[in-house]
């Protein structure tokens, strides 16, 4: 009864996996095709599905070294700055790396404070129409 | 790319060869940005949760987001690098053969 148990369970983690590898296959099947219309050129499908399987077993190294390097600084939530280390290899990839966090930082530092003033316009919104007949008599 | 000279000389070709993909990488990527594909996020977590060997360990939003980024620029790294081995070899079609010639740089460089 407990081998069936644990066969059942392994059939689940087999397919859940699957079911990842295939969301992998489909956004680096769409990045591919970005890039071959912008090159003029074209991707067999065995690439596709090659540069698919190597992402997917690319993630598996990063998560493993973000976990430890999170874990050497004491920590159990992993941040950018763990990510960042991810790229130290490639000169060119950490600068551009770099790059792009500020840009998710400073896009994120926007939306906040556009979803700020939202909320504050519709207080004072809300609130006005009360007070429209207080203010038009002091005119 | 001019502080890189020094002490590198050895490397330099590969380095910059490196350097160059990856700045026409970026540059596609950032093109890319507004309409492009990428990792949603959701996802992004599901392949990290997959690996972590502690229960505990935990992602943050922005890390989430720049994984996902870094991910992104590796897939458009691959198919890059190889539609330039492609072009070399005056081929129009990119196939496993070029792919298995430019992924050694590419691990080196992750």
């Amino acid at each position: 009864m407990m081998e069936e148990k644990e066969g059942a369970e392994e059939q689940q983690r087999f397919s859940y996996r699957q079911r990842l590898k295939a969301a992998v296959h489909y956004t680096v099947g769409c990045l591919c095709e970005e890039v071959a219309s912008d090159k003029e050129v074209q991707f067999s499908k065995q690439t596709i599905a090659a540069i698919s399987e190597v992402t997917f077993r690319q993630c598996e190294n990063f998560a493993r070294d973000l976990e430890m390097f999170a874990r050497h600084a004491k920590r159990s939530t992993i941040n950018t700055e763990d990510v960042k280390l991810l790229a130290r290899r490639s000169n060119s990839l950490l600068k551009y790396i770099t790059e792009r966090n500020e840009d998710i930082a400073q896009f994120n530092l926007e939306r906040k404070a556009k979803k700020k003033k939202k909320l504050e316009d519709e207080n004072k919104n809300s609130v006005e129409p009360a007070e429209a007949g207080a203010v038009e008599s002091e005119d | 790319m001019r502080g890189r000279g020094s002490g590198r000389r050895a490397q330099g070709s590969l380095a910059e060869g490196a350097g160059a993909g990856l700045r026409k990488a970026r540059v596609l990527a950032a093109v890319m940005e507004e309409t492009g594909a990428g990792f949603r996020k959701e996802l992004v977590s599901k392949l990290l949760h997959l690996h972590f060997k502690e229960d505990k360990t935990k992602v943050s939003g922005d890390a989430l987001q720049l994984t996902a980024e870094l991910l992104k620029i590796f897939v458009i790294e691959a198919a890059i690098r190889s539609v330039r081995q492609a072009q070399a070899e005056e081929l129009g079609c990119v196939d496993l053969d070029q792919l298995e010639k430019v992924l050694p740089q590419l691990l080196l460089d992750f």
